[in-house]
Order: structure tokens, then sequence, then C-alpha cells
């Protein structure tokens, strides 16, 4: 889904979700998770959807879904608000807080961020108070890997008593395990099919998120972070942050003003080469001349016009944003700027508003 | 403040690099407890890992994550810290 009034608009606050299933046997998956740890990217793993996943938390506002045909069994998957508890604190955990609530599914997966596991083990066992279909899917296994370190799934799946897969969505790694795992949970057709959820038991017995974890995870290195750290201090450090980040953004704009002229003038020429035989096929047609006029001279080269102006600098400046972004630099563009923002009630997010602004005055 | 050696300060004078342990939120009941989903609970370690260059607002290791509060939060979280730790801070 796109930018559309629905997915954004007040409308799509209350939209309570609707499941629409294939087949009467489908499986239905909730996909529910804090924010930020890769629910999306779980989500387009699992679907071979492309739903926009982005390093800001809180991009999918609105329940998406997914359908997905896996080894002969339907799945709908129902990408859910990313949300830190079951308690609504905003819109998009009362959406989130409210479908887990709602019991209108086969199987939860509570997606956990590997880096800070216990963080996230505080849904888990709020989820597992209202329903015992859960399955837990640790993402970002690789990273942590980067980061050495090491998560005991074995023991937390004991500990918790449901199912724990780890995952590296990015690259697709795991995500049959997890297939497996909530067809192994929904359990067969014909139980499904009661419509009963909770066929497993809520647990609500279980132990704090500290106790849960302790043990489990082992930072194999303790410096694990420092490379980051360093990172960090030199993109949001006193002297270099601002410094940095104006380069940077420059270098952005330069390279969408001063790159896109050479795609505009060659769009163009060709536009204006083709008005003369646009010109002339008219004439053969026998249009009357002020007709002729006012479609070629008015519609045609106006149209080609704002295309050959507008459409090389999008194409340039939009991918080149797209780099920033997945490099996790915009959040430290929005940390860098909070303060200036904050002057004005506003957040540090809205640097990238601004900065599209800025590139739209440039171009008019 | 009542033990030998530990002080109680607000979040925001830790600098980056240093550990204090929370020790109260005094923050009204929703940002309060949205601050407590990311990881500021009561007892959990917490370091400084940097500020922004113009100070406020500024990122903090609780959690095993990286989470960036303003001034007007951080100075509500109350947090413990061996005495000897903070510098310059009176």
């Amino acid at each position: 889904m796109g930018l559309s009034k629905s997915s954004v608009g007040l409308g799509a606050l209350d939209v309570g979700l609707e499941i629409h299933k294939k087949r009467g046997d489908d499986i239905v998956a909730a996909l529910a998770g804090n924010p930020n740890v890769g629910k999306s990217t779980v989500f387009n793993a699992m679907t071979g959807l492309r739903q926009h996943t982005g390093n800001w938390a809180g991009k999918t506002v609105a329940g998406v879904q997914g359908y997905a045909f896996y080894e002969g069994q339907g799945y709908v998957l129902v990408d859910i608000p990313g949300c830190y508890s079951l308690d609504a604190h905003s819109a998009e955990e009362e959406v989130a807080g409210d479908f887990l609530r709602s019991g209108e599914y086969d199987v939860a997966v509570i997606v956990c961020d590997a880096l800070c596991l216990e963080r996230n083990m505080r849904l888990v066992l709020q989820v597992l108070r209202q329903t015992g279909q859960v399955v837990v899917c640790v993402n970002l296994m690789d990273e942590a890997e980067k980061k050495h370190i090491r998560i005991d799934l074995k023991e937390l799946e004991n500990r918790l008593g449901i199912p724990v897969v780890g995952t590296a969505a990015r690259n697709g790694s795991g995500i049959e395990e997890l297939y497996g795992a909530i067809k192994k949970l929904a359990g067969g057709n014909s139980e499904r099919e009661k419509g009963a959820y909770g066929r497993r038991k809520p647990n609500g017995s279980l132990k704090t998120p500290e106790e849960i974890c302790r043990g489990i995870v082992k930072y194999e290195d303790e410096k694990y972070a420092a490379g980051d750290r360093r990172k960090d201090r030199f993109f949001t450090g006193k002297i270099t942050g601002i410094p940095v980040m104006l380069f940077l953004l420059f270098a952005v704009f330069w390279l969408t003003i001063v790159g896109a002229n050479y795609p505009s003038e060659a769009l163009h020429a060709f536009f204006s080469s083709l008005e003369g035989k646009l010109m002339n096929g008219f004439c053969r047609l026998g249009v009357p001349e002020s007709v002729r006029e006012m479609l070629v001279y008015g519609l045609y080269r106006v149209l080609t016009w704002v295309v050959s102006v507008m459409l090389p600098p999008m194409a340039i400046f939009f991918p080149l944003f797209t780099v920033l972004e997945d490099s996790g630099y915009l959040p430290r563009v929005a940390f860098n700027l909070d303060r200036c923002f904050q002057k004005c009630n506003a957040c540090g997010k809205q640097a990238l508003t601004m900065c599209m602004v800025f590139l739209y005055l440039q171009l008019s | 403040m009542e033990e030998m050696g530990k002080k109680t300060v607000s979040l925001d004078r830790l600098k980056p690099g240093e550990k204090g342990w929370i020790k109260e939120l005094l923050l009204e009941e929703r940002t309060g407890r949205k601050l407590e989903d990311m990881g500021f609970q009561r007892g959990r370690p917490v370091e400084c890992a940097y500020q922004s260059p113009w100070g406020d607002p500024a990122a903090y290791y609780v959690m095993g994550a990286l989470v960036a509060i303003r001034r007007g939060e951080a100075g509500r979280i109350q947090v413990e810290i061996e005495s000897g730790m903070e510098n310059g801070v009176k």
C-alpha cells in the first residue's frame, strides 16, 4: 500500500482489521513486536511483497495484510504496527493491542530484536497472558552475530514453553523454520476450523523478562559496540556532527541539482525533436490549426517540460536518500537537529521533510 | 546520598561514558510508561552514550538498546551514581 488517504488519514486509525482469507484452511498469522525490530522485513521475506520498510519507528500504521503460499499451505499474514506493550500509548499501539486481544488469528508471531531481547520480552510475556498460540521470532540474528552476541534459542524455548525461531529476515535465513513453527502450532485444518484460539492455554505464570533472559544472551566480546560507537561519535559529535551532516546533505543536493541537468537536457531535446513530427502528423490528419497548436504547443510542450524538469531530480534524489536511510544516518540527522526543531515545537524527524521542501524550492 | 559513595542525580547530568542505575521516574504517567517500555526501568543500569552537538537530546544505552531522549525527560529520571564518577558536577 502506498501513502493514500485511507492509509494515512484519520480512517487509518480505527479500521478494525478485517481478515481476508482466500481459502477456509488458510492460517492467519499476526506479526507483532516492538518498533524497529524488522517486522516489515520479516513480513516481506515471508510474502515476497515489497511493503515499504524504513529505519523509522512506526512505519506501519494500519495493519497490512499479505498472502503467502508455502509448501501447500496458505497463510494470511498481518503486519501489525510496532508496539512496546499492550497498554496503548499511541494510536498504533491501540490498533496492535486490540488486534492481539481479539484473537482473530491462529498464531501470533512476536518478532524480537536479538540485540535487545530482554526489552522485547515484555511484550512476549504480555501476549502470552492473552494466548498460548505464540511463536517468538528472534530477528536480526546476523546483526547479533556481527556483534558477537550469542543467544541460546533452545533454552529460551524451554523457559517460555513456546517455539522460538532465529531469523535474519534481510537475507531470508530462518524463514523456512518460521513457516514450519507456525504451521505446527496452528495445528490441522479441522482443529483450526473450530475457530477457537488458545488451544494452547495462555500462560500467566511466567517470570519477569529479566529472569527469562538471564544467562541466555552472552556477549562474547564486551567491546562489541565499539565500532558503532566510534561511528556514532563521528556522526553526532560536537565538532564533527554538524559539518559532516551539512556536507552529506549538500552532496545529495548538489548531485541532484547539478546531476539532473544532463538527463533533463537530453529529455528536453528528445521531446522537442518529436514536436515537429507530431505537428506534421496532425497536419496530415487534417486537424485545424488552432486545435493543432493548442495540442502541441500547449498540452504537449507543457507536459513534456514538466516531465523533463521534474523526473531526473526525483530519480536521483530519492535513491540517494534511500541510501542515507538504509545506512541509518537519517535518525542521526534527527538526533543532531532535534534541538533546533524543538524550539518550534517540532521534532528532529521533520528534518527529512525540510530537506524535500528545500529541494523543491531549489527546483522551482 | 544515604549510602556512602552513592549519589542521586537526574539522568541529564550524566556525561557520555558515565553510568548509573535508574532509581525513579518522576514523569507523568503516559510518558513514564512509554519510557519504561523503552527500557528505562527501576534498577536498570543506564549509560550516557553521546549528546547531540547542541547537548540536547542525548542518547543512552539501556537494556541493550540505544535510546535518545530530550533533556526535559532525562531531567526527570533519577539515577544513582557512584560519587567518584561524576566529573565537575556539583
